[in-house]
């Protein structure tokens, strides 16, 4: 049983929701304020503003209330992602502390991948807008014991896309399709353009793709950007590049068909400005590189 | 061996052409700054990236010297605009009676000199240049 969605004019009034990213401390805050109906899990009688929030640090989040945190307690007792304790802190007996008690550090994507799932939207990304009608449909709901049970009762696994061998999360459909289209690459023969320019390895299309998708989970996880506007191209001597879009960002990486050679790139803001440039080893995960492309 | 078509300064106004064979267009528009590379002139020693002038060529004549102009288009360029990219010389330099007999003659050829392999000058080069003749779909 998956659960239903509710509609936003059944549980809680517009005027009533508040949504705000806001610095705090020099962090954003995400959060959701919004008005209990009679009946909802923290009944009084009446309405009762309440809010919770994800807090960025950066990578992770930490899910907060100020009305005692009835929903947050209920995420974690009923069948929220991994909960991931922040290094250093102490660790949380749960079998002897109240929910309400206990640390809430998750991944940022770990939420918005699991409220996605829930709202049944596949395109969620880090959107204010339709973020919050997603969350405050599933907050406010005064169905929301029933349908977080329903969630322990019927976990829906994370889906997957699956090209080419590699494995996607649904969200980066795009990327899934622009590897797809590459394939016929490897169908070029020598001198495909009457100009010399030498065929593709299977290897060398292989390892692009298998960088690509490394820093596009990485950028989703992370980050929760969502590569949509890339390519894999054609380029000498065997090689092949890479034309990323992302934000008001362009990078261009060049993966070069001797596999001890490392790739090289270049990117700028798309007018030659906020510029970077060098070499990167293709088997690696480098988090420089993801925080540039993530405008950071 | 250009006794009869000399050489001429070409002015910044001027435009440059290259036929573009129809992988080196992107899906989303415009044209792979992988494209944008030099060939050595085995004859010449030289190594330049090949265009035509627009004085002496037009944007089909520029296809049409493709080995197969059905399936590429064309760009254009100012070649103010090369001139500003760095370290890129643009040269006129007509081909007639080439010691290569696969080699046509050509009045308006022009070698862009200078460095290619750098990605920066690469994009500089795709973000130039302008579609003329959009080749056929994939």
């Amino acid at each position: 049983m998956s659960m239903p969605m509710l509609a936003e004019a059944d549980l809680f009034d517009e005027q009533d929701v508040d949504f705000s990213p806001e610095a705090e401390r020099g962090q954003m805050i995400h959060r959701f304020e919004f008005a209990h109906r009679p009946g909802g899990i923290a009944p009084k009688g009446g309405r009762q503003k309440s809010a919770w929030g994800m807090q960025q640090d950066p990578a992770q989040v930490r899910l907060h209330s100020d009305s005692g945190d009835l929903f947050h307690a209920a995420l974690l007792q009923h069948g929220f992602p991994p909960v991931a304790r922040r290094a250093g802190a102490p660790a949380v007996d749960t079998e002897r502390t109240a929910p309400e008690a206990w640390p809430a550090w998750i991944s940022t994507n770990q939420l918005l991948e699991w409220v996605r799932l829930r709202a049944e939207n596949a395109n969620l990304r880090r959107d204010n807008g339709r973020l919050r009608q997603q969350l405050t449909a599933l907050v406010a709901s005064t169905q929301r014991e029933v349908a977080l049970t329903s969630v322990v009762a019927d976990p829906a696994p994370a889906p997957s896309l699956q090209v080419c061998g590699f494995e996607l999360p649904v969200t980066l459909s795009g990327l899934a399709e622009a590897i797809e289209q590459s394939r016929s690459l490897l169908d070029l023969e020598d001198d495909w353009d009457g100009e010399g320019t030498p065929s593709y390895a299977e290897d060398t299309w292989r390892r692009t793709v298998d960088f690509l998708v490394r820093y596009a989970k990485t950028l989703w996880e992370q980050r929760g950007i969502a590569a949509e506007d890339v390519e894999i191209l054609p380029d000498t001597e065997g090689a092949l590049a890479i034309d990323w879009r992302v934000g008001g960002r362009e990078m261009l990486i060049r993966v070069p068909a001797e596999p001890t050679l490392e790739a090289s790139y270049f990117g700028d803001d798309g007018s030659g400005r906020r510029k970077t440039k060098g070499t990167l080893d293709t088997s690696a995960l480098v988090q420089s590189f993801v925080w540039w492309l993530a405008g950071e | 061996m250009s006794e009869h078509w000399p050489s001429e300064p070409i002015p910044n106004e001027e435009l440059v052409y290259q036929f573009v064979h129809q992988q080196w267009f992107k899906k989303a528009g415009g044209v792979s700054p992988t494209f944008f590379k030099n060939a050595t002139d085995p004859h010449s020693g030289r190594a330049g990236m090949s265009t035509d002038w627009s004085r002496y060529s037009t944007p089909v004549q520029t296809r049409d010297r493709a080995k197969n102009p059905a399936i590429n288009g064309v760009i254009e360029t100012p070649v103010s605009d090369v001139r500003a990219i760095p370290d890129q010389m643009v040269e006129h330099t007509p081909i007639l009676d080439h010691p290569d007999p696969e080699v046509k003659d050509n009045r308006s050829h022009t070698d862009v000199f200078g460095p290619k392999d750098d990605l920066e000058i690469k994009r500089c080069f795709s973000r130039k240049c302008r579609i003329v003749i959009f080749a056929p779909a994939k």
